[in-house]
């Protein structure tokens, strides 16, 4: 037992490789071989983790998700940047599974978590892993997506003058009852992968590697369901959601901020993240009849197709329908879409997930939507969408309570590459 | 911080006629078949009669859809069955006879039967699909009006349809709960003079229970989810939704002056707030035959007064201070009974055992509330003991549920 248990220890210090080598404590730091495949990998298994841009956003969503909002603790801008190292190495590391770990790590050195390397820690230290995901941690699709508020570039960092122009703290809107504890943040990260216990061994390792630097400040876990029975996956109003959603192909026009758009050099490549947690009044929702729920979303419940249409895939036809006679026009999809020319340009690119947690204070179900959809622009996409949203009688049976904008970064180019390293340098 | 109306789906909803004959001209004649089709169910024979009106209307060029309705009608030769009925109303873009030839085309080659295909002014084709029993009929009645009428064979639903309210019917019932509002607001505005006085002269408790007292008639008049519009934001509105909150010039009315008498808020800031109260609370009385509601949104009242108190009165959303979470879902309970006498015509001659549920639910749940009465007044909601609360909470989920089959009973007939 207690030999096994050991082994596990060291085969999981590739797990523990990546901070270690940012750690940098005392001369070479320590790689281990790309990890080998184990039970449950198939191809596909792992989601590319250098590029211009980051994963998890045209990535197909995981099954599972935790929306993590942290604040820096650091004070200094040196210390901020062993954060974004940090974070860099210990995606790079659980995102791929070991193969970068093969040549020098260059990202600099961070002396963050001189923990993690039991080859330099004291005898009798923890184990460096959480042990969640047993001795071979598998990759699962795991994306990892690091995105910043305007906190961030407040008078701290010095970072005032490179924030990026479309960058605010997230206003309030008419039908939200927003608790401050579950607002903005200076950072967010989207962990997603197949599996919920990948998703928080994920979150434990990146909390416990920035200890002491990043500090939490909400996080909520969301989930996807299967086809039911088949398509797109329903939300928690029974209802399938995703359906309609600008695909890889209009990422240039609508999702990836390239040059030429106003901000500044370091954020090409980047994008505008906005989160929403909107919790779902779902027993008022039970209580009113199915024709009044398919009037509120414009599609049928069982099938998914438009109310002008017979299945999921259709496209609405809104100009065959001018006065609403079969998708009101106050609809949420003819709302939220009206598919005009004018309107193209306010789409945005929506990756929700839905959560499901407690109880409210009443004793009905604390239960909704993590919204978040990411776009070139808020103001002309989301928030344009969010105001047409105004009068969507949708908003009686659902709660904005938390959220915040945010930019996520460009992506890590290169394995000596790390995060915000063209903001900070 | 204008809270949205909920929609009133009878546009284009599932409406039931059990009398054939309000249907008029939209019922597509249907004889016993001579092979039975198999037995179609309502939800099944929705998914048909979406494919028929798209592959309809995709080959004829140029309409565009007007208006929709749907009906469930008792067929004649079969007791307890029903056929699904739609009427889809078209305008073509020109003003020449609509081209007819494409789906005439499709239908035949499809093996439809052609039962009446009369060409010219008062054109009519309508044909029958052998293989399940549906008739399907495109008339143009005038250059710009043209039906497609759809009609499923005969089905069994789920539950037995009941018979459609008469929008007549309904304006009765909105006229009296009219008249309801307009003897509360009454009252109100001499609580509002009360409240004036009060925070005029500087006694704080005389002030805060003169608050309550006006607070509990607003709640009386039983404002649920935007009814009387932009009024009721003036007066009961709330700051979550304000940019700056609780700061926020925008918020107004009753729940502004209760978090100034428990903020400290001096006469002089407060007095003006009150007279703002007074004065919009006068513009509604003045307007309030524009103002009340459409009948079409009074049976959704018979739950949403109570849904709102459960979401905002029992979780805190309301509690500026006073505490009268408990007080006010009360007086929303005592709303909910004088709309459900408004509506107990029409209620019993559908469903004669859905209000003595509902007075059972509501009696429960008032028991439930004056057991957490203290001495003359409430505990807030967060000081009740968890055996209280629970008691509540699951009295009010009860009447809840039995509340919401009002809704569903009451739809209108027509469009
Ligand atoms: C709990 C809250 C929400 C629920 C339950 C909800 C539900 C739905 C459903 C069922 C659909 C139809 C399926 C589909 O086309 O994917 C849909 C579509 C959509 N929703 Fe929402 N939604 C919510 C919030 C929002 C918000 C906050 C926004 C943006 C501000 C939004 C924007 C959209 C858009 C853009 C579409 C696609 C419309 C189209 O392209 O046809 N939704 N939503």
């Amino acid at each position: 037992m207690s030999v096994s248990r050991r082994d596990a220890i060291k085969r999981l210090t590739a797990g523990a490789v990546g901070a270690a080598a940012v750690a940098g404590i005392g001369g070479e730091p320590r790689h281990l071989a790309p990890r080998a495949a184990v039970a449950g990998d198939a191809a596909g298994d792992v989601a590319p983790f250098h590029g211009p841009h980051q994963a998890g956003v045209l990535t197909p969503a995981q099954r599972n998700a935790a929306f993590a909002a942290f604040d820096v603790a650091a004070t200094s801008p040196g210390a901020l940047r062993d954060v974004f190292r940090a974070l860099t190495a210990r995606t790079r590391e659980l995102a791929s599974g070991g193969q970068y770990g093969a040549g020098p790590d260059q990202s600099g050195s961070a002396r963050l978590a001189p923990r993690d390397d039991p080859d330099q820690s004291p005898a009798g230290s923890p184990p460096p892993d959480s042990g969640v995901l047993g001795p071979d941690v598998p990759t699962d699709r795991l994306t990892v997506t690091v995105s910043v508020g305007a906190s961030l570039f407040d008078e701290r960092f010095g970072l005032a003058a490179r924030k990026p122009v479309r960058l605010a703290t997230m206003p309030t809107f008419a039908n939200d009852a927003l608790e401050p504890d579950w607002c903005h943040g200076d950072l967010m990260l989207q962990l997603c992968a197949d599996n919920a216990d990948t998703v928080h061994h994920a979150l434990r390792d990146i909390t416990r590697h920035t200890r002491g630097a990043l500090q939490p400040r909400y996080r909520l876990a969301g989930f996807i369901s299967p086809p039911r029975p088949s398509g797109a996956a329903r939300n928690l109003m029974g209802f399938k959601d995703g359906i309609a959603n600008p695909t890889a192909a209009d990422a240039t026009d609508l999702v990836w901020v390239g040059a030429g758009r106003g901000e500044p050099d370091w954020a090409t490549g980047g994008t505008y993240q906005v989160v929403r947690l909107i919790r779902m009044l779902t027993e008022f929702w039970d209580r009113i009849t199915l024709s009044e729920q398919e009037a509120i979303i414009g599609r049928r419940r069982d099938s998914g197709a438009p109310l002008d249409g017979t299945a999921e895939t259709d496209v609405p036809d809104y100009e065959r329908d001018p006065a609403g006679a079969l998708i009101p026009l106050d609809a949420h999809i003819r709302l939220a879409n009206p598919r005009t020319t004018a309107s193209a340009p306010n789409r945005i690119l929506r990756r929700g997930y839905n959560y499901d947690g407690g109880l409210l204070a009443n004793g009905n179900l604390d239960a909704g939507l993590i919204f978040c959809c990411y776009q070139q622009d808020i103001r002309r996409q989301f928030e344009t969408v969010q105001n047409r949203l105004a009068d969507d009688p949708l908003n009686d049976y659902i709660r904005p309570f938390g959220g915040g904008y945010f930019y996520a970064l460009p992506g890590v180019v290169s394995p000596q590459d790390w995060y915000a390293r063209a903001l900070l340098s | 911080m204008s809270v949205p109306t909920r929609r009133t789906m009878f546009a284009a909803a599932t409406a039931v006629l059990a009398v054939a004959a309000a249907l008029g001209a939209f019922l597509l004649p249907h004889h016993a078949p001579r092979h039975p089709h198999p037995m179609l169910n309502e939800s099944r024979a929705q998914e048909l009669t979406d494919g028929y009106r798209r592959d309809t209307v995709a080959r004829i060029p140029g309409l565009r859809y007007t208006d929709s309705f749907r009906s469930l009608v008792a067929c004649p030769a079969e007791p307890g069955r029903y056929t699904l009925s739609s009427r889809y109303d078209l305008s073509p873009d020109s003003a020449a006879p609509i081209a007819l030839a494409a789906v005439r085309g499709y239908w035949r080659h499809l093996g439809y039967r052609i039962v009446n295909d009369t060409p010219g002014q008062n054109s009519q084709l309508l044909v029958e699909n052998p293989g399940d029993g549906f008739r399907i009929s495109v008339s143009q009645r005038t250059a710009r009006y043209v039906r497609l009428a759809i009609t499923s064979p005969c089905l069994v639903p789920a539950a037995p349809p009941v018979a459609l309210v008469l929008s007549q019917d309904l304006a009765t019932a909105r006229e009296a709960y009219q008249r309801y509002v307009a003897g509360q607001l009454t009252q109100l505005a001499r609580e509002v003079a009360a409240l004036r006085t009060a925070v005029g002269g500087g006694a704080l408790a005389r002030a805060r229970a003169a608050w309550l007292t006006a607070q509990l008639t607003w709640e009386h008049v039983g404002a649920a989810y935007g009814s009387f519009g932009e009024f009721a934001d003036a007066i009961d509105g709330l700051p979550q939704g304000l940019p700056r909150g609780t700061a926020d010039a925008r918020f107004t009315g009753l729940h502004r002056v209760e978090y100034g008498l428990w903020h400290g808020e001096p006469a002089a800031r407060l007095l003006p707030i009150v007279d703002a109260l007074a004065a919009d609370l006068a513009r509604l009385r003045g307007t309030l035959p524009q103002e009340t509601p459409p009948p079409t949104d009074l049976p959704l009242r018979a739950h949403e007064i109570l849904e709102d108190a459960q979401r905002d009165h029992l979780t805190g959303l309301t509690d500026f201070g006073g505490g009268a979470g408990l007080a006010e879902t009360s007086a929303d309970v005592d709303a909910t009974e004088a709309l459900l006498d408004v509506l107990a015509p029409l209620v019993d001659a559908r469903r004669p055992d859905l209000l003595p549920a509902a007075h059972a639910g509501l009696d429960a749940l008032r028991q439930a509330l004056s057991a957490a009465r203290t001495g003359g007044g409430w505990s807030a909601p967060v000081a009740l003991s968890p055996a209280r609360r629970l008691r509540i909470d699951a009295a009010l989920g009860g009447a809840l549920e039995t509340l919401a089959g009002v809704p569903g009973l009451l739809e209108v007939a027509g469009s």
